[in-house]
C-alpha cells in the first residue's frame, strides 16, 4: 500500500463461527491473537492499517465469556482482494483448532455500522441441575425474579493468578508480583435481563433455561449471574449463589433488540 | 481455575502420534507454567527432533498451577502429557528442562504428581527413566538423587543417540537383539552415550571440613569427566520452523529464529557465556529462510532473532534490513532479545522501529570502569552514555539499566557509581537537543539490582556470595545514593523507590541466596529440596509463592547450613561438587581468568583476538564458526 495512492478497494467479510468444546476456555483476548495468526497462516490477503506499525483490519464482536460455548459468533475481516467466502471458510477451517469452526461468511458494505453496534442482545441457553424441583416451581421462580425491581450482584475485576513470574534474565530477577488488586463493584442486573424463560426439564434431570441479555458498553448481562439469581430465587430468600455448580451455558446467537443504531 | 487454556492441547502444529508398541516415548517436562515453558527454545527443538523420528514420540508436560494441583490431588489424577492426556508414568522417559534453580521443588512435585518414587534408587522396572538437561545440569548434584540420568550440553544429536541406545537395550523399534535389559543394565548402556551422566555410577565422599573430598566413578561405563555435547555444524539442525503456537499469551509470544550459539565475550560472571562455547553462527540464508517459514507456519506478527548476543551475530545489520523490508508491510515486527550497550545496538534497534513501543534495556552490570574490567564487561561509561544519547535522539524516553550487586572486589565506591552513572544519563537526556524524533517526555529511568550468584564453571566459582545482611546493607546504600542527590518526589517505601522518574528495583536477597545454594550445592542439598517440598514449597521463582521461612525450616531440619554453600570462599584446590562435569573449559583457564579479574585485567574476545586457551574447542572437537569467513567490522 503506497502512500498518496487512491485507497484500495476494501473487501469486508463477515465471518460467522462457532466456539465449542475445549476452546471455549480460550479468553476473548487470546481468541483475537489466535484468529489473527490463523488468518495469516492460511494466507488470507489481509488489509493492514497504515502508519508506524501496520495491523490487520479485523473487528471482533462482543466478548464471549470464558467457559461459554458460542454457536454463532462473528468477526469482520477486511481483505485487500476478493476471495470467495466459501474459500475463506474452507481455508480457515483447515487451520483453526478443533472446536472453533467458521460456519459461513458473506461480504458486507465496507461503510456499514461496526460489528459491535450491530448487536445489543445475546441469546443464551443454560442447563442447570433441576435440584429435584419440577418445571412449575422453576417457572414460578423465574416469574418472581423478573418481578423484582432491582437485582443487585457483586462483580469482581482484576487480580488474575499467575502473572509476573521468574526472570527471563540470568539473575534471580522476578518480574515482581503485585498486579492490580481485585476490585469489587455492585451492579443492578435486572435491566440487563431482556427475557428469561424456563423451557423444559430434560430427561437427564436438568432444567433448560433460555435467556436474552443486554450487550453493550453500558453493561452486559452475564448468564452465570442470572442463573445464580434464579437458583437463589428458587431456594428462597437470603440465599446467594454466584455460579451454580454443574451448569453448562452456550450463547446461541446475537441480535439487535432496539431499532435505532448508534 | 485460573487460565484453564494452559492445559488444553490442540494448539496449531502440536504433534499427535499414535502410541504404538515398540516406540520410544518421551514426556518432556518444563517444571514451571505453560506460559514460560512454551517460550523455551530448547524444549521446542527436542520436541521436533524426537517427533521427526518414525520410532519415537514426544509430548509436553508443564507444572500445574497450585489450583489445578489441588484439584488433581483431590481427584487422584496423575500428571499427564498434553497431547495424549496419558499419564506420564506410561512413557519411557520423563525429561526435565532445567533452566533455573528455583524450579527444583516443582521438579520434585511433578515426580510426585506422576506417581513415581521421588528417588531414582527407589524406582522399579517399568518406571520411566527420569532425565534432566539444560544449563542447571552443569551442576546437577543437588538434584542427582532424583534423577536416573542427565544429558550435558546440546541435546539434538545426543537425544537421538539415547533413543537409539534405549531401543537397542529394550528390543524396541524392530531391533532384534539379546534379552531385554534390566533397568540397571539399560542405564549402563545409556551411560556409554557421550554426554550422559548417571549419578548412581559415581560415589561422592566428604572431608572433615564438610566439603567434597572426592567424586569417583564406580562403574566402567562411567566417563570421568563427563564432557558436554556440542553440535559442531548448526547448519545440519535448522532452527525449528513449525513450533506449536500457543492458544494463550505466553511470555515470549512470538516467532523465534535462533541465529547463533555461544558467546565469546567472556564476561567472567556469566555462566551461559562459559558453558555454551564455542561460537557457532547460522548463515544469513538459513536465517532468512527460517524466518519466512516460521512466519508462514505460525502466523505470528512478531519475529525475534535469538542468541546470547544477537548484536554480535555477523550478518545482523543486513538481515534485519531485509526482514523489515520484506515482512514489515505485512504487519510483522522484528525484535532483538537483548541489546549490547553501544551506539551500534541502538542503531539496530532504531532500524527495527522499536522506538516508542518498548523501553530500552542495557546491562552495564557494574558502574565503575574498574569493576567492569574485573568482570570483563567491555563497556565504558562513554559507550553507555553514547548509547543512551543515541537512544534519546531516536525517541526513547524509557531506559532500564541492569546492575549486579556483590560482585567480587566490589566496594562501596562501586555501588555509589550507580547513582553517578544514573545522574550522567540524566545529563545526557537534558542535553539531547531537539528535533522531530527526539524524546519529549521526562525520562523514566529504572535501575535494576540483582545479587550476584557465583555460578559453577565460571572464573568466579571460588568466590563467596555476599551474605543476606551485607546484600541488604548494599541495597540500602544504593537506595540512599539514588534518592540522596536532591530532586523531588517522595521517599522510598517498600521495594521500590521513586524519585523524579528514577525507579530502583531489586530482588529479595533471600531468594538469591537460595539460588546460590542450589546452584553450588552438592548431593546432600537434595535433602533440603525434598524437605522444603514436603513443607509446601512450590514455584519458588515466583515472588508471590516464594516463602523463605519454609526454606529456613528445611535447612534446620536437615542440618545443612546455607552459608556453607553460598557464602564460603573456596580454596584454590577445592574439589567442587561438579568436579566430574565438564563444559570443556580448563580449570587452569578459569584460574587464569580469576587472577586477571583481581587485577582488573580484561581478556579480549577470542573471535576478534588471539585464542584465550579456554580449552573448549580441543575438548569438544569443535571450533568457532562464523557466518562469513571475512567476519565483520566488529567494534
Amino acid at each position: 500500500m503506497t502512500a498518496g495512492n487512491v485507497p484500495a478497494t476494501r473487501w469486508r467479510l463477515r465471518v460467522c463461527y462457532t466456539k465449542t468444546g475445549r476452546p471455549r476456555f480460550i479468553s476473548h483476548l487470546d481468541f483475537i491473537r489466535l484468529f489473527e495468526r490463523t488468518a495469516r497462516r492460511v494466507g488470507l490477503p489481509l488489509s493492514y492499517s497504515e502508519g508506524f506499525s501496520p495491523a490487520p483490519r479485523i473487528a471482533y464482536g462482543w466478548p464471549l465469556p470464558v467457559g461459554l460455548s458460542g454457536m454463532a459468533e462473528y468477526v469482520d475481516v477486511e481483505l485487500s482482494s476478493r476471495v470467495t467466502p466459501e474459500e475463506v471458510v474452507a481455508r480457515l477451517n483447515r487451520a483453526l483448532p478443533e472446536g472453533i469452526q467458521a460456519r459461513d461468511a458473506r461480504y458486507i458494505s465496507p461503510h456499514g455500522p461496526s460489528l459491535m453496534s450491530e448487536f445489543d442482545t445475546g441469546s443464551y441457553v443454560a442447563h442447570l441441575p433441576a435440584a429435584g424441583r419440577d418445571l412449575e416451581e422453576w417457572r414460578a421462580a423465574a416469574t418472581r425474579l423478573l418481578s423484582r425491581p432491582k437485582l443487585e450482584v457483586t462483580r469482581e475485576r482484576g487480580g488474575p493468578a499467575g502473572r509476573g513470574g521468574p526472570a527471563e534474565r540470568g539473575g534471580p530477577a522476578g518480574r515482581g508480583g503485585g498486579g492490580p488488586g481485585v476490585q469489587v463493584k455492585v451492579v443492578d442486573a435486572r435491566p440487563l435481563i431482556r427475557r428469561l424463560e424456563v423451557k423444559e426439564l430434560s430427561p437427564d434431570g436438568r432444567v433448560v433455561v433460555l435467556m436474552e441479555l443486554a450487550l453493550g458498553d453500558k453493561g452486559a448481562g452475564r448468564p452465570d449471574e442470572v442463573a445464580g439469581l434464579l437458583v437463589a430465587e428458587l431456594a428462597g430468600e437470603g440465599v446467594s449463589v454466584t455460579r451454580p455448580e454443574g451448569m453448562m451455558v452456550a450463547r446461541l446467537g446475537l441480535r439487535r433488540e432496539s431499532a435505532a443504531r448508534t | 481455575m485460573s487460565r484453564p487454556a494452559r492445559y488444553l492441547d490442540g494448539e496449531p502444529n502440536a504433534i499427535h502420534k499414535e502410541h504404538r508398541e515398540g516406540m520410544v516415548k518421551f514426556a518432556l517436562a518444563y517444571p514451571d507454567v505453560y506460559e514460560l515453558g512454551m517460550s523455551n527454545l530448547g524444549l521446542r527443538l527436542l520436541y521436533h527432533v524426537l517427533n521427526a523420528r518414525e520410532d519415537a514420540l514426544c509430548e509436553r508436560v508443564f507444572a500445574p498451577w497450585p489450583d489445578l494441583e489441588a484439584e488433581m490431588r483431590r481427584l487422584g489424577l496423575p500428571l499427564f502429557a498434553l497431547e495424549s492426556g496419558r499419564p506420564v508414568r506410561d512413557f519411557d522417559f520423563l525429561g526435565f528442562s532445567l533452566q533455573y534453580e528455583l524450579t527444583y521443588t516443582n521438579v520434585v512435585n511433578l515426580l510426585d504428581l506422576a506417581g513415581l518414587p521421588l528417588l531414582a534408587a527407589d524406582r522399579r522396572e517399568g518406571d520411566p527413566l527420569v532425565i534432566g538437561g539444560g544449563p542447571c545440569a552443569f551442576n546437577p548434584e543437588p538434584l542427582a538423587p532424583f534423577f536416573d540420568l542427565f544429558l550435558l550440553g546440546e541435546a539434538e544429536e545426543a537425544i537421538l543417540d539415547l533413543a537409539e541406545a534405549y531401543a537397542a537395550g529394550t528390543g524396541r523399534g524392530g531391533r532384534a537383539g539379546g534379552p531385554r535389559e534390566s533397568r540397571a543394565g539399560l542405564l549402563a548402556a545409556l551411560a556409554r552415550v557421550p554426554g550422559v551422566y548417571v549419578p548412581a555410577f559415581y560415589d561422592v565422599t566428604y572431608g572433615d571440613d564438610g566439603a567434597v573430598a572426592a567424586v569417583r566413578p564406580n562403574r566402567p561405563e562411567a566417563a570421568f569427566p563427563v564432557i558436554k555435547r556440542v553440535v559442531a555444524d548448526l547448519g545440519r539442525h535448522p532452527s525449528p520452523v513449525a513450533p506449536v503456537v500457543p492458544l494463550i499469551e505466553t511470555v515470549h509470544d512470538r516467532a523465534v529464529v535462533e541465529v547463533m550459539r555461544g558467546c565469546s565475550r567472556g564476561c567472567r560472571f556469566c555462566q551461559a557465556g562459559m558453558i555454551y562455547r564455542p561460537i557457532r553462527e547460522r548463515s544469513r540464508e538459513d536465517v532468512l529462510a527460517a524466518a519466512r517459514d516460521i512466519l508462514g507456519n505460525t502466523g505470528y506478527d512478531e519475529l525475534s532473532l535469538a542468541s546470547l548476543s544477537t548484536c554480535d551475530w555477523g550478518p545482523v545489520t543486513e538481515v534485519l534490513g531485509e526482514l523489515v523490508a520484506h515482512h514489515g508491510p505485512r504487519g510483522v515486527a522484528v525484535s532483538l532479545p537483548s541489546l549490547r550497550t553501544d551506539t551500534f545496538a541502538v542503531e539496530l534497534a532504531s532500524k527495527i522501529q522499536e522506538v516508542r513501543k518498548t523501553g530500552l534495556t542495557f546491562a552495564p552490570e557494574a558502574a565503575t570502569p574498574r569493576l567492569r574490567a574485573v568482570i570483563n564487561k567491555g563497556v565504558t561509561r562513554e559507550d553507555l552514555l553514547a548509547a543512551a544519547g543515541s537512544a534519546f535522539r531516536s525517541g526513547w524516553d524509557r531506559l532500564k539499566l541492569y546492575y549486579m550487586l556483590g560482585l567480587p572486589t566490589e566496594t562501596d565506591e562501586d555501588l555509589l557509581g550507580i547513582a553517578e552513572e544514573a545522574a550522567e544519563v540524566y545529563r545526557v537526556y537534558e542535553n539531547r537537543g531537539q528535533g522531530n524524533l527526539v524524546a519529549r517526555r521526562p525520562l523514566a529511568l529504572t535501575l535494576s539490582l540483582a545479587t550476584f550468584i557465583p555460578k559453577a564453571h565460571t572464573p568466579f566459582q571460588w568466590e563467596p556470595q555476599v551474605t543476606v545482611e551485607e546484600a541488604d546493607r548494599r541495597v540500602g546504600l544504593v537506595r540512599q545514593s539514588v534518592s540522596g542527590g536532591g530532586g523531588h518526589g517522595q521517599g522510598g517505601q517498600g521495594k521500590k523507590h521513586r524519585r523524579s522518574g528514577t525507579k530502583l528495583d531489586w530482588h529479595g536477597p533471600g531468594m538469591s541466596r537460595l539460588e546460590a545454594v542450589l546452584a553450588r550445592g552438592d548431593r546432600r542439598v537434595h535433602r533440603v529440596i525434598l524437605e522444603a517440598w514436603r513443607l509446601g514449597a512450590r514455584f519458588d521463582g515466583w515472588t508471590e509463592h516464594f516463602r523463605s521461612e519454609i526454606w529456613d525450616r528445611a535447612f534446620e531440619a536437615t542440618g545443612l547450613d546455607p552459608t556453607f554453600y553460598a557464602n564460603r570462599q573456596r580454596p584454590e584446590d577445592e574439589v567442587f561438587p561438579w568436579e566430574h562435569i565438564s563444559c570443556g573449559l580448563d580449570r587452569q583457564f578459569l584460574l587464569r581468568e580469576r587472577a586477571r579479574a583481581v587485577v582488573a585485567e580484561p581478556t579480549p574476545d577470542c573471535r576478534r583476538a588471539a585464542c584465550g586457551q579456554c580449552g573448549v574447542c580441543e575438548r569438544t572437537g569443535t571450533e568457532n564458526r562464523l557466518a562469513s569467513a571475512e567476519g565483520r567490522d566488529l567494534p
